[in-house]
């Protein structure tokens, strides 16, 4: 996928859930897709997987095209 | 900037006409306002402020204004000065001095309301943004934000034709105002606010903020307070706090030059959630256009 419109949806997990299923939305979007949240979401403290974007007017969460470093080639 | 250029605009610059005193009650008024709240002698306040009708008037609009949900009308200086607080007071003894040098409204380019949105946003933006990172000064970071555009009136004041095409310029582009302006001045409102700085006797960490605030990895003493002021500007114009049109812009904070340059000042920029903040800052543009537009109106 490129991008993924998840709003308030998050804010009802605890810690760990909330990890988890951000995991899932990294690993569904393709390198260099976003992931926008709601507007009281913020991904601090969850994962820092994804890169934050401001947009004029809009923020999203962006999967980075490569692979942080370490990363493998699998 | 070549030499002939800079020599050329520093003279237009001094030649700075009708550039309006600093209204009598204003100094003896902001050293009052800066005391620790428990030692400000309000009735001292009060007294200046009766002194200046416009600036009473303007304080009584803005604490009768729909920012504060009031039932009974506040018709008395005092009751004014009790509700609006030392700080919003200082934020509207600024703008309304500030606000005294504009060019005549139709002169502009740009809406000055917006102008003056983005320089008071922008002041407390850096403000709060220098509370959560536990920068020192606050005083200060306060008016760098609010000065650092001020290169923009003498653009406006003294070079209205060249303004105005780079500010049309920027609009059809939708780039920002200072790359327009290098494009069809050749200078930029860094250039001429800096020798406004000069002109006025700033302090020199206002001057640097006021010059390299697009380009704070350039600045001789590479700033805290300069890469700050460049982060919260963003922040604003992104935040629809700018100058009225968009920027076509992707911007991500941990690859800025000024995050790196803040973050070896203030090691808690780390740990920083510039989400949240982010989303803070659009509970706060309410309030801005409120303190704006009282202060406009006079």
């Amino acid at each position: 996928m490129e991008f993924i419109l998840r709003h308030n949806v998050l804010i009802y997990f605890d810690g760990e859930s909330k990890r988890r299923a951000v995991r899932r939305l990294y690993s569904n979007l393709l390198p260099g897709g976003y992931l926008f949240l709601g507007n009281s979401e913020s991904l601090h403290g969850v994962t820092e997987e994804f890169h934050l974007v401001h947009f004029p007017g809009a923020t999203a969460y962006l999967r980075p095209s490569q692979a942080p470093t370490g990363g493998s080639l699998k | 900037m070549t030499a002939a250029v800079n020599e050329a605009l520093r003279a237009r610059v001094r030649n700075l006409e009708g550039m309006p005193a600093m209204p009598a009650i204003l100094a003896p008024l902001l050293r009052c306002l800066e005391l620790p709240a428990d030692q400000i002698e309000i009735e001292k306040v009060v007294e200046l402020i009766s002194c200046d009708k416009s600036i009473a008037a303007q304080c009584l609009r803005l604490a009768n204004s729909a920012l504060f949900s009031r039932h009974s009308k506040i018709e008395t200086i005092r009751g004014a000065v009790i509700t609006l607080g030392a700080r919003r007071l200082r934020d509207l003894l600024w703008s309304s001095f500030l606000m005294r040098m504009s060019p005549e409204k139709g002169q502009w380019p740009i809406n000055p309301l917006r102008f003056w949105e983005h320089s008071f946003a922008c002041a407390l933006v850096s403000q709060q943004l220098a509370k959560k990172v536990a920068l020192p000064g606050l005083e200060r970071v306060y008016l760098c934000g609010l000065l650092h555009d001020i290169g923009e009136l003498v653009n406006a004041t003294l070079l209205p034709a060249e303004f105005r095409s780079a500010a049309e310029f920027a609009i059809r582009k939708s780039v920002p105002l200072f790359e327009a302006e290098k494009e069809v001045l050749g200078f930029t409102h860094c250039d001429t606010g800096k020798m406004l700085g000069e002109y006025w006797n700033l302090s020199p960490d206002v001057q640097d903020v006021i010059e390299f605030h697009h380009n704070p990895e350039q600045a001789e003493a590479p700033g805290a307070l300069v890469a700050l002021v460049n982060l919260s500007d963003l922040l604003c114009r992104l935040r629809g706090m700018g100058y009225g049109y968009d920027e076509l812009r992707e911007i991500r904070f941990q690859e800025v030059p000024a995050w790196s340059l803040l973050g070896r000042a203030v090691p808690l920029l780390e740990h920083f959630d510039v989400a949240r903040f982010t989303m803070e800052l659009d509970a706060e543009a309410e309030e801005i256009r409120e303190l704006v537009a009282a202060a406009f109106q006079n």
